[in-house]
């Protein structure tokens, strides 16, 4: 962060807020969901500890040697994403397959596209996936950082005030899920299960599993996140929805979050494709209007 | 008279809260305009003058009168730049690929401001050629710029629609309504002048406390626009009144000021090289508005309210000029004038990681607090490095049209021309992208970007 930076040309005056900064939040917003975690698993501090210095050991790597190769100043975004990841991932995944995953979410879900803000996926969710996908044995459970959904609504909440994270997102997902999960209790309640299981309801869909930290943190990231309003919404709501039809329909996949926030967020370009010709057409109207006066 | 129709914005941003007491109390008393100071140097920049061939028609030392031609257009030679005062021409500046940088002018007489006499009494019973021809002798044609791209237009143009901007919103404007207010015989005269360049239809954009009868022109409409800015930008204006623009540049736009220059003009045949400016500096002393002429020196108008390593901009914070030392004039088309104090230099040798740390703790709090830095502790300071774009909610918080901001900052950051111009970037301006560029955490300058896409939009047709 250079201190002496000033505009040249107007406008003069920038706001106090920075990129740097925004992703930093990430990283702030979070910290009482590692602190939730570490506190109801506390023998996680030394495993946790070892996979973080792991993930930034990796990220800071690539980072130089892309910021060498673009010569561009250092981003923070391996800070950030390295510390997403390792609230992502079990704390019992291998170091060695932590550090490919690192690798694999920071070049292919950042770096090759040229850094945030140009690539649409997340890093941190790609790496995660990666080992899921990959490693389906190892990296099953859920990581420290979806140990208390009332710490991750905290930093949520907070990356809203900030202004880091659009609240459509989240909402979107909350609205997706419950409906998605109200319909099909209402088809699946019509049969008669002889032990008397219910399938779970729209509440206990949202605090269970992943879903609450990426929805807080990975889905709301503005690096790949919506250019429109309209698709911001669409985007949660869709990965509200896709998260308890494959919770449901894939029994394979008991959390299926990051398959969903995935799928959502690769939606995103097309959402807004579709919102933005919708804006051109409401634009094109008021102009026809006119000229027919 | 009320607007026949008023248009209310709710998303935008002013960046000096709201106004100063002596701009806005102005139904308990009038508007307190001071004389300023004396110039004794005043001077023309080239920059003011979008893509326009100066071939020059003074040399330096040369002595011009007021509303001699200083320089005309190479390909229409009818446009020229008047002398805004009578005097020696002391430099011709000239700018990056032999640009026309300035003209400065030593005055004779600093404290007169003549009024030349361009015409023989009035204009009123002239016709329309003669009016245009007037006006383009006179200089006050310059007053008239196209939308897109802001060039004045061709002596022979005929514009599809008009508009008259009497309503600013930029960080200390004039509350321009006591000051049409003061010659509404000037205004009404200046309306009907316009009219014969046989405009579809003149929009006269204004205040909702706009109080004055519009003359009776049959194409002349009144609208009242209120709200945050941008809600005083032609952009905004064209957007709302669902005006398309063209490449033809067919729509044209000038502010009030002129209106009121065009009306004398009209009305006696003098030309009014007059202007009223807001001068806001940081310091003791609130923004005030001074009477002073085309061209003023704008180190007289701060006067001891300019701190040594300030930057003292011609027009706004957001999209007016920074100065440079040859170069310290008022702009042809700003009413305001701005000092912006520097961040303090960092000391290289200092920057240590508690320094750092400081300032990253001030910023972590300016982010929670959440409300943007006011006047007068605002500075030039970009805040941060350039970086990738972000398409933040504070983009939608400040953008009071249709089209959705990320979308159209995004096509012109990447030079996606056609969307661009599908989500409406020919009705924009740089002027309209400025506020975009202050909350964009990526830092960008969508103003300059906007420039590029414009003109690649013309090249290709």
């Amino acid at each position: 962060m250079s201190l002496a930076s000033v505009t040249r040309t107007a406008p003069h005056v920038r706001a106090a807020r920075n990129s740097e900064r925004l992703q930093l939040w990430f990283l702030i917003a979070s910290l009482p969901a590692a602190g939730a975690g570490l506190w109801l698993q506390p023998e996680a501090l030394g495993p946790f500890g070892l996979r973080l210095m792991a993930v930034w050991l990796t990220g800071a790597a690539w980072e130089l040697w892309f910021s060498r190769l673009r010569q561009r100043p250092m981003d923070i975004a391996w800070l950030v994403q390295g510390w997403l990841l390792a609230l992502l991932v079990p704390v019992d995944v291998p170091l060695p397959l932590v550090a490919v995953a690192m690798s694999f979410g920071m070049v292919i879900g950042h770096h090759v596209f040229g850094g945030a803000g140009r690539s649409p996926v997340n890093p941190a969710l790609l790496g995660a996936l990666f080992l899921q996908f990959g490693y389906p044995e190892v990296a099953a459970s859920a990581g420290l950082g979806s140990a208390s959904w009332l710490a991750c609504a905290v930093g949520g909440a907070c990356l809203v005030w900030v202004g880091a994270a659009s609240i459509r997102v989240p909402l979107g997902i909350v609205i997706g899920v419950m409906v998605t999960a109200t319909l099909q209790n209402l088809n699946t309640g019509l049969a008669d299960h002889p032990d008397g299981w219910r399938p779970p309801d729209g509440m206990t869909h949202l605090l269970m599993g992943q879903l609450m930290f990426c929805s807080a943190f990975i889905a709301t990231d503005p690096g790949s996140a919506a250019l429109t309003r309209v698709a911001r919404w669409l985007h949660g709501l869709l990965l509200g929805t896709l998260t308890v039809l494959l919770r449901v329909l894939d029994p394979t996949h008991p959390d299926g979050v990051l398959y969903a926030t995935l799928l959502a967020g690769l939606t995103v370009p097309l959402l807004d494709h579709v919102a933005v010709r919708r804006a051109i057409r409401a634009v094109a109207a008021l102009a026809t209007r006119d000229g027919a006066t | 008279m009320a607007a026949s129709r008023h248009i209310r914005l709710r998303r935008g941003l002013d960046l000096t809260g709201p106004k100063p007491a002596s701009y806005r109390e102005r139904e308990a008393e009038p508007l307190l305009i001071e004389n300023a100071p004396g110039c004794t140097l005043i001077g023309i920049s080239g920059l003011d003058y979008v893509e326009m061939k100066p071939s020059l028609c003074v040399n330096v030392g040369d002595r011009v009168r007021a509303g001699q031609p200083l320089f005309r257009h190479r390909r229409a030679p009818d446009l020229c730049v008047p002398a805004p005062g009578s005097g020696r021409i002391v430099t011709v500046q000239r700018g990056a690929k032999r640009s026309l940088d300035t003209i400065s002018i030593e005055l004779d007489e600093p404290e007169h401001l003549e009024q030349p006499q361009i015409t023989e009494g009035g204009l009123e019973r002239a016709d329309p050629a003669q009016i245009r021809a007037a006006l383009l002798a006179s200089g006050l044609w310059l007053s008239l710029r196209t939308r897109p791209f802001g060039r004045v237009p061709l002596p022979d143009a005929v514009p599809r629609r008009l508009f008259v901007t009497a309503t600013d919103t930029r960080p200390f404007a004039l509350d321009p309504d006591p000051i049409i207010a003061a010659r509404p015989d000037d205004f009404a005269a200046g309306l009907r002048c316009l009219a014969t360049l046989q405009p579809q239809i003149i929009h006269l954009c204004t205040t909702p406390a706009f109080a004055l009868p519009p003359p009776p022109i049959p194409c002349l409409e009144h609208v009242s626009f209120s709200g945050p800015h941008p809600a005083g930008l032609v952009g905004t204006h064209l957007h709302h009144l669902g005006v398309e623009a063209s490449l033809n540049a067919d729509i044209w736009h000038l502010g009030y000021q002129d209106v009121l220059a065009i009306g004398q003009l009209y009305r006696t045949g003098r030309l009014d090289l007059g202007r009223i400016v807001s001068v806001a500096a940081p310091g003791p002393r609130p923004p005030r508005a001074l009477r002073t002429r085309h061209g003023a020196d704008l180190r007289v108008l701060l006067g001891d309210q300019l701190a040594p390593d300030s930057r003292l901009i011609s027009g706004s914070l957001l999209d007016g000029r920074a100065s440079h030392p040859g170069s310290r004039f008022l702009g042809r088309y700003h009413l305001q004038v701005t000092a912006l104090s520097q961040p303090p230099a960092p000391d290289q040798t200092r920057v240590t990681f508690a320094t750092r740390g400081r300032a990253l703790a001030r910023g972590l709090l300016s982010d929670l607090r959440r409300r943007p830095a006011s006047w007068p502790r605002l500075t030039t300071a970009l805040h941060g490095t350039p970086g990738g774009m972000l398409p933040v909610e504070a983009f939608d918080a400040i953008w009071p049209l249709r089209s959705p901001p990320a979308a159209l900052l995004r096509a012109l950051i990447t030079g996606d021309a056609d969307t661009a111009q599908d989500l409406g970037c020919l009705a924009l301006d740089a002027e309209d992208l400025a506020l975009c560029s202050y909350v964009c955490p990526g830092k960008f300058n969508y103003g300059t970007a906007l420039d590029d896409v414009q003109r690649q939009l013309e090249r290709n047709g």
